[in-house]
């Protein structure tokens, strides 16, 4: 039992952390029909930041995530300038061969600057054990949770109340229609990539303090992230989130049974199970938010 | 049938011609050997382009069927010594293959677009934690090492392939079989179907052509020829490791496939050559090597989207119009 409660703890970890990249992948995918795989690569280079700035600014946790964080957004915005805008328009194939393009020239970019040698990034609260009854759990793991729930909450009223995130929502349901009634659709697109990459970024603040940070962190995300996303409908920013967190949960769960090594296969595994049954995902076509 | 122009068909058999006496032309070992990793690319990236370019998929399990090829071959050759030969191998890479290759086309095909892509990538991701953590047939990380050189036998005797210019011959066979199945393929009947199904999969099935069907033919025959290509490399580099199944060479391949231009023969084959020894010669490091790439690949895509295709095309025009009356250039397709 103390087990089995571990892993849910686990898997919801993961899964936040799943679903702060799937969220960003499938907002961006709503909107221009970008499949986004340097996606990952975006919370990578958050973490970076993070470490920058407590190791060369010197600044303590919380200022350095919000830095971090903040200056993810800045980040978005040149990776749509130097990315997305060029390829809006473009036949699918080639817009999904130009982010893996730069998912390539991010990770050894990395590589070739920082290093491959992983690199560690402090958390105050990461040593800081919560006990309550028979759990025991980093407190770093419940500030995962309670930043991603924030980030979800805010994501959900800046696309159900604001004036950008229902012109995204037009977007994704009619592009076209979109277009007619005058959404400029390049501001819009701009405004989707910098969310996907402060959300990644969230992720990339709170996740890292666990483990560490480095070059390839961001490949297995992205993929995992992509699973969630084809599992969710393409596009379907909610439903991405809750595959994203049912996939860290069956892979947490998984681990009880299967050999840790093959992890990833239960994600990939479930994913491909669930598309045999509903090519569509889970939620199918319908009912984007 | 399409048929070749004069100037096309001159120009495949001076590059055939040239790589048949590159080996006695050429005599540093490490050049002949850097030529022997460029025609397993391009054995590797014309059979990619024939799922990528012709009918539209875009697949990211390619490796797969190279790493199968690389793992039946050096277990073949290294469970029973002196292991049974390069046809018996060659038989069980060519035929096995394209079963896997329906093991995984067959639910794959069933998603469309990027979800296929990603589906692809699953099973890539799958089969590469098999060759890892499946310690007992793969030896994972260890790899498969000690595996013996290839031996071609033929009525009469035994033929052991030792020397690097024994090797790029066999090499270039191969290569030469993958370039004329494709060749072949592409201006007979199947290959019109393809593009029909590519271009219009609707229109195609309206017409009583099965998309998934045509899908998968051309799925299993890229994967026969990819497979035959991992036999050979298994045998050429004596260790087969995870590293086959990397899915870097699945963004190798895109760059050859995307640069020289998909469904473009000529292009693929430029592009597949230019890329393995571009980056020998300029002796860069790996991690910046990559970056090189990355770079050079998002560039083609967004600013020449036929890729090396466009140049030949716009030469062949050049051609044509000196002649005033050129022939039909052969499309590449605009993705």
């Amino acid at each position: 039992m103390h087990v089995f409660i571990d892993e849910v703890v686990n898997g919801l970890t993961l899964g936040s952390e799943y679903a702060l990249v799937a969220a960003g992948l499938a907002l961006i995918f709503g909107v221009v029909q970008i499949v986004n795989f340097a996606h990952g690569e975006l919370y990578m280079v958050g973490a970076y930041l993070l470490y920058l700035a407590q190791t060369y600014l010197n600044w303590p946790y919380v200022p350095a995530a919000a830095l971090a964080v903040l200056a993810m957004g800045l980040f978005g915005l040149i990776f749509y300038v130097a990315v997305i805008r060029t390829m809006i328009g473009k036949g699918w194939q080639l817009q999904l061969v130009a982010t893996l393009a730069a998912s390539v020239v991010l990770i050894n970019l990395a590589i070739v600057t920082v290093g491959s040698i992983p690199k560690v990034v402090v958390s105050p609260l990461t040593a800081t054990i919560l006990t309550a009854y028979f759990v025991r759990l980093s407190a770093q793991r419940l500030v995962v949770l309670v930043c991603a729930l924030v980030a979800f909450a805010g994501l959900y009223g800046f696309l159900k109340y604001t004036k950008a995130g229902k012109a995204m929502r037009a977007m994704s349901q009619n592009r076209d229609a979109a277009v007619v009634v005058g959404i400029p659709i390049e501001r819009v697109t701009l405004s989707a990539v910098v969310t996907g990459a402060m959300l990644a970024g969230v992720a990339a603040v709170t996740i890292p303090p666990l483990s560490n940070v480095n070059p390839t962190m961001g490949a297995s995300v992205t993929l995992q992230a992509f699973a969630a996303v084809v599992m969710g409908g393409f596009g379907n920013v909610t439903g991405a989130i809750v595959s994203a967190v049912l996939l860290g949960l069956a892979e947490a769960i998984g681990i009880i049974w299967v050999p840790s090594e093959y992890a990833d296969a239960i994600v990939f595994g479930v994913m491909i199970a669930v598309l045999l049954f509903r090519p569509h995902g889970l939620f199918g076509r319908a009912a984007r938010a | 049938m399409v048929r070749l122009g004069a100037s096309q068909s001159f120009a495949w058999t001076a590059a055939l011609v040239a790589a048949l006496v590159l080996p006695f032309i050429v005599t540093v070992p490490y050049y002949i050997s850097t030529a022997i990793f460029a025609l397993i690319y391009v054995t590797l990236a014309v059979s990619f382009d024939l799922v990528v370019g012709r009918i539209g998929a875009l697949s990211l399990a390619q490796p797969v069927f190279y790493g199968y090829g690389a793992y039946a071959a050096a277990l073949l050759a290294t469970h029973a010594r002196p292991g049974p030969g390069f046809w018996i191998e060659a038989a069980v890479a060519v035929l096995g293959a394209p079963l896997l290759a329906l093991a995984i086309g067959i639910p794959a095909f069933r998603l469309s677009l990027h979800s296929f892509a990603m589906g692809t990538l699953g099973f890539a991701l799958i089969a590469q934690l098999v060759a890892n953590n499946w310690l007992d047939l793969t030896r994972g990380p260890m790899c498969i090492s000690a595996i013996a050189p290839l031996r071609l036998s033929y009525p009469g005797g035994v033929l052991q392939i030792v020397t690097l210019r024994q090797s790029y011959y066999v090499v270039l066979a191969i290569a030469v079989l993958a370039v004329a199945s494709v060749a072949l393929i592409a201006r007979s009947r199947l290959g019109m179907a393809f593009r029909a199904v590519r271009d219009d999969p609707l229109l195609a099935a309206a017409r009583g052509l099965s998309p998934n069907q045509m899908r998968l033919i051309a799925f299993t025959v890229s994967a026969g020829l990819s497979a035959l290509a991992g036999v050979f490399a298994a045998h050429f580099e004596t260790v087969v490791c995870p590293s086959y199944l990397d899915l870097g060479i699945t963004v190798l391949l895109l760059i050859m496939v995307f640069v020289g231009g998909a469904g473009s023969l000529r292009g693929v084959v430029t592009a597949a050559v230019v890329f393995t020894i571009g980056p020998e010669l300029l002796r860069l490091v790996a991690a910046w090597r990559l970056v090189l790439f990355g770079i050079i690949l998002l560039f083609t895509v967004t600013a020449f989207p036929d890729g090396f295709e466009q140049l030949y095309a716009a030469a062949g025009r050049a051609l044509s119009r000196r002649r005033s009356a050129g022939p039909a250039e052969e499309q590449a397709w605009k993705p």
